[in-house]
C-alpha cells in the first residue's frame, strides 16, 4: 500500500462513516450549563466587584498610612551624631570612628548643604554657647555626659 | 480587527448601560457555538470512539468554552479556539479512562443503547486502525483527513510545532498502513 492509496483509504472511510448529529438532550443541557453559569456570574458579580473595591481601596489606604508613618518616625530619629561625645567621655566603640566636630553654627543651619545632620529644637530658654541644663537632675554616674569617667 | 468580545456584538446597547451589549454578544457566542456544535461532537466521537462519552466530553467542552469565552480574542480564531478546547477535553477524558482502565475500576457494562458509530468503526478496517492508535496520533490524522485541514492549521490548534505535527502524522499513517496491510493478509488466508 503507497502513501496515495492509504490517503485514499482514509479520505474514503471519513465520508463513508458518518459521525451522529448532536441530540436534544445535548443541546438542552448546553443551555442548562448557560444558565447556571450566567445566573452564577451575575449574582456574584456586583457584591464581588464591591468587595474587591473595598479590598483594594483599604489595601492602598494602609499601603500609604505605613509609608507615611516610617517617613514620619525616620525622621523623629534622625539626631545630630554623638560619636565626639561618646569618644570625650571614654565611650568610644571600636567600630565608632570620632567625627570631626563641626561649628555648632554649622549645625544649627538646618537644610543647608554641609553633611551635619538634622538635629532637634533647642530646648525653651536654651542660649547659644551655655550648655544644657541636666533634665534628669540626680548623682551622675561615670560615662554620662558631663561627668568624668 | 476587532479585540476582545467586541466581534460578537451585532446589534446596538438598547439600555446604554452595556448590559444590552454583553447579552447580545453572549447572544452570539452561544449561536455561533451552536452551529458549531455538530462538528465538535463529530471531532469528539473520532477521538474517543464511543458517541455517548463524546456527548459527555462535547457538553463539558461547551461549557469551558462559555466560561473562556472571554479569551477569545479575534473571531477568525473561533474554529481553532473551540477545537482545541474539545481536544483538551477528549484528551483528559482518556487519561482519566486509562487510569481507571489500570485499576481495573471502568465500567464494564455494555451500553444500552445501540451504538452504530462504535459498530461502524469496529467492522471497518480503518476504523479498528485508527482507533488503534495513540490519542495524539488519532488526533492528527481526523484533523487531517476529516477536517482537511493543513498541517499549519492542524499546529495552531493543537498548539503544538510544525514539525511535532508533521512528525506525528509520520507515524500514524506508518502505523495505519502496518495495521492495514496486516488486516489484508488475515482476509486473503
Amino acid at each position: 500500500m503507497n502513501d496515495a492509496d492509504l490517503d485514499d483509504a482514509l479520505s474514503a472511510f471519513f465520508r463513508r462513516v458518518v459521525t451522529p448529529e448532536p441530540s436534544e438532550r445535548l443541546r438542552l443541557l448546553i443551555a442548562a450549563d448557560r444558565v447556571e453559569a450566567g445566573t452564577a456570574r451575575r449574582s456574584r458579580d456586583p457584591r464581588m466587584r464591591r468587595f474587591v473595591a473595598g479590598l483594594l481601596a483599604a489595601a492602598v489606604g494602609t499601603a500609604v498610612e505605613l509609608i507615611a508613618g516610617r517617613r514620619v518616625r525616620r525622621a523623629d530619629e534622625l539626631q545630630p551624631t554623638n560619636a565626639g561625645v561618646r569618644a570625650e567621655s571614654g565611650c568610644l566603640h571600636a567600630t565608632d570612628a570620632p567625627r570631626e566636630r563641626a561649628p555648632l553654627d554649622q549645625h544649627r543651619n538646618l537644610g543647608s548643604d554641609s553633611d551635619a545632620p538634622a538635629r532637634l529644637p533647642d530646648p525653651p530658654g536654651w542660649r547659644p554657647g551655655v550648655p544644657y541644663s541636666n533634665p534628669f537632675p540626680g548623682p551622675a554616674r561615670a560615662g554620662q555626659l558631663g561627668h568624668p569617667v | 480587527m476587532l479585540e476582545g468580545a467586541q466581534w460578537m456584538a451585532t446589534g446596538e446597547d438598547t439600555f446604554g448601560t452595556g448590559i444590552g451589549t454583553a447579552l447580545t454578544q453572549d447572544d452570539a457566542f452561544s449561536r455561533r457555538v451552536d452551529a458549531y456544535l455538530a462538528r465538535a461532537l463529530g471531532l469528539a466521537c473520532y477521538l474517543l470512539g464511543d458517541p455517548s462519552e463524546a456527548e459527555d466530553a462535547t457538553q463539558e467542552a461547551m461549557a469551558r468554552a462559555w466560561r473562556a469565552r472571554g479569551s477569545l480574542r479575534h473571531p477568525d480564531a473561533f474554529e481553532a479556539w473551540i477545537d482545541r478546547i474539545v481536544v483538551n477535553t477528549c484528551w483528559e477524558r482518556l487519561r482519566r479512562t486509562r487510569r481507571l482502565a489500570e485499576l481495573n475500576l471502568a465500567s464494564t457494562d455494555p451500553p444500552s443503547v445501540p451504538d452504530s458509530f462504535a459498530a461502524v468503526l469496529a467492522r471497518d478496517s480503518v476504523g479498528r486502525a485508527l482507533i488503534g492508535l495513540t490519542p495524539e496520533q488519532r488526533t492528527v490524522v481526523v484533523l487531517r483527513f476529516w477536517r482537511d485541514l493543513s498541517l499549519d492549521q492542524i499546529a495552531e490548534r493543537l498548539d503544538w510545532p510544525l514539525g511535532t505535527v508533521k512528525s506525528r502524522l509520520h507515524y500514524a499513517l506508518r502505523a495505519l498502513r502496518a495495521q492495514l496491510e496486516r488486516d489484508d493478509r488475515e482476509v486473503d488466508r
